[in-house]
């Protein structure tokens, strides 16, 4: 009689705890998935300021912004001075 | 006629009462059986059937791998969008609002008749694209309307941040992201990576509420490093793009090699396309004519010419040979020059780019000999850059010619080569005799080569072709301020569709190195058919030789080597203070 109080005590326990686990799991996986989500999107936002990185740096864009806004100019072959090692 | 006993009837009774036990009983074993059946023998099908209803396997995409430059910069990149799909069916039970319907008409810019074709009852499938690979922030809204049927789904979408730049050598890929044209084909399963699959649990409302196992996980594609230097591939870009519109030329090629590693640092075509737009571009814009077209070298394969003589020791740089008078007869046909140059020496032939002198040059040379020097320079020989579509040229067998056929291919006629491959023979040229392999790719270590001449036949070469780009020369406008420059012109005369060679149509070639001293950087330029009156190879393709290397000896940090004109350098400057 007492082992059979225990074995069900047992498998009352055993059966709290496969609910418990299974909570956990939906849980956790919640948690997965959001965490993905957020992967992706900053996965997004990356491609998004490599691109924006690589159309502010333009070859074209940057040659207008030397030569009219700072007013830079090509030195003359004359004024550039070469170092040798 | 029958009388009913009320004696027998009750035996009657008792017949109907087995029966309808027995009957009973049967319909009982059917059942039992159609249990065991089911639930012991056949279980797997039921278990399949509801696996089906709830267990999904979803693809995980991956990501292609980016294109970059011997820098770092970038060239292709691909970046998350999102395509919207309606499963048609769910769409038409749900009934949605037409003012719903509307809004997201809107937003995915699709007008409203249209996505009731796209969900009408005329097929019965689960599936149909609403929009593909629009931005991700729009799609969001859509789906914020929650509107029932309509899906999201990610997909990636390549975007090329040069344009039209670098496009022949990149290519392009299409809508399911897999390479159609240049590096993208070629390289595709490296760039690729392989899509993932993941088995995941769906409740009732479809919704994911279990991942069970990542069947597989999803692998990136690789980047690919790219042995060009973007800056210098602007420059190219550009400087080309002016000419072939300058001279109203059909279309043009530029390749501009490291002359150490055999590396292209540019690689520009024209006419380009922007490879960011939506539409498919059109044939022969696409093609990296550079490449994969082939013409006739012309004069700029005498240098080659000449540097066999003189590694055969047939002749030497100030060997005297009479040009008089301007014209010469080789078997049946006639060489001409354009003008009469008298005698010259071996160095005044190339600077004159006189026929008849190469032609006497190539005629003392055995046709073997000359054949197995154009052949180990790459002429006829695949460049094997692994570019798709990439040509081998043309170079007849020595076996096959006669003495006119060796004189017309020492001024680079009846044999073709691609400009990259004319940029080859140059590299032999500029590097003492030493060709390394031509490659699209940036190296880490070094790759083979071949010694194909002496650098003492390499450098009497260079020295001759130096007075090419002076006042006497065919190619002042070649010239670099600071820089020795030597090269090569050529204006090669078209050849017609139908046979023989067109009095009015021009190729302009130009092909050569800098610093001359010892040169780092070779480049051919090639503009097909200019027509706006300049044709000559050094009035068309030289000054774009010119500004391009120009720019790029700056950009290379690459020092000038012409002395006269060298200031002072700083250390000389402070001990002469």
């Amino acid at each position: 009689m007492k082992t059979l109080l225990l074995l069900i005590a047992v498998v009352v326990f055993s059966a709290l705890a496969v609910v418990y686990t299974k909570y956990r799991i939906r849980m956790v996986f919640a948690e997965i998935q959001r965490l993905e989500q957020v992967l992706v999107a900053i996965d997004e936002e990356w491609g998004r300021l490599q691109l924006e990185q690589n159309t502010w740096a333009e070859h074209s864009r940057i040659e207008m912004l030397a030569r009219d806004r700072l007013g830079m100019v090509l030195p003359a072959r004359e004024s550039i001075i070469y170092l040798r090692p | 006629m029958m009388i009913i006993q009320p004696k027998s009837a009750e035996e009657n009774y008792s017949h109907r009462w087995h029966l309808l036990l027995m009957s009973l009983l049967l319909a009982l074993t059917v059942l039992i059986g159609r249990a065991i059946y089911l639930q012991v023998l056949d279980r797997q099908f039921l278990q399949k059937q509801g696996d089906m209803r709830h267990v999904d396997v979803l693809p995980l995409p991956s990501h292609r791998g980016r294109i970059i430059d011997r820098n770092g910069e970038l060239l292709a990149i691909s970046t998350p969008v999102k395509s919207l799909w309606v499963n048609p069916r769910e769409f038409r039970e749900a009934d949605v609002a037409a003012h719903r319907i509307r809004v997201m008409a809107d937003l995915i810019e699709l007008p409203v008749a249209e996505i009731y074709r796209r969900t009408g009852t005329d097929d019965n499938r689960a599936f149909s694209y609403l929009k593909r690979r629009m931005n991700p922030e729009l799609a969001d809204q859509v789906m914020a309307l929650d509107i029932p049927g309509v899906y999201a789904e990610r997909e990636y979408r390549r975007y090329y941040p040069g344009g039209e730049v670098a496009a022949h050598l990149i290519g392009f890929t299409n809508v399911d992201d897999s390479g159609q044209e240049g590096m993208e084909l070629a390289y595709n399963d490296w760039l690729r990576g392989s899509e993932g699959t993941r088995r995941i649990l769906r409740d009732g409302k479809r919704r994911i509420i279990e991942d069970i196992e990542n069947i597989k996980p999803p692998l990136p594609g690789k980047d690919l490093t790219l042995s060009i230097d973007q800056r210098l591939q602007y420059l190219a870009y550009r400087e080309l793009k002016k000419a072939v519109i300058q001279h109203q030329a059909k279309s043009g090629s530029l390749a501009l090699l490291d002359t150490r590693t055999g590396e292209v640092l540019a690689l520009v075509n024209q006419p380009s396309y922007n490879p960011n737009g939506s539409g498919k571009p059109k044939g022969s814009a696409t093609r990296n004519r550079a490449l994969t077209d082939i013409y006739e070298p012309g004069s700029t394969v005498k240098p080659f010419v000449v540097a066999c003589a003189l590694e055969l020791g047939l002749f030497r740089p100030d060997t005297i040979i009479d040009t008089t008078p301007g014209r010469m007869t080789v078997g049946r046909n006639t060489v001409r020059d354009v003008h009469n140059y008298g005698v010259l020496d071996v160095a005044h032939i190339l600077q004159k780019s006189s026929n008849v002198g190469v032609t006497k040059i190539a005629l003392n040379v055995p046709a073997r000999k000359l054949w197995a020097f154009f052949n180990n320079l790459g002429f006829g020989q695949s460049l094997d850059t692994g570019f798709p579509g990439e040509a081998r040229g043309r170079l007849p067998d020595y076996r096959g010619w006669d003495a006119f056929e060796q004189a017309t291919l020492s001024f680079g006629y009846g044999m073709s080569t691609s400009t990259l491959q004319l940029a080859r023979g140059y590299l032999a040229l500029a590097n003492d005799g030493i060709l390394p392999m031509v490659g699209v790719l940036k190296r880490d270590g070094s790759t083979q080569t071949h010694q194909i001449m002496s650098a003492g036949a390499a450098r009497s070469v260079r020295t001759m072709l130096e007075q090419v780009v002076t006042r006497e020369g065919t190619a002042l406008r070649a010239s670099i301020p600071g820089f020795r420059v030597a090269g090569k012109t050529g204006t090669v005369k078209k050849s017609s569709a139908a046979g023989g060679y067109t009095q009015s149509l021009y190729l302009s070639v130009f092909a050569g190195m800098a610093p001359a001293s010892n040169p780092r950087l070779v480049m051919v330029v090639m503009i097909d058919q200019p027509s706006a009156g300049e044709y000559y190879g050094g009035a068309v393709a030289a000054p774009v030789f010119s500004s391009v290397m120009e720019g790029a000896l700056r950009q290379l940090n690459i020092a000038p080597d012409q002395k006269e004109t060298v200031p002072l350098f700083a250390a000389e400057r402070d001990e002469a203070a």
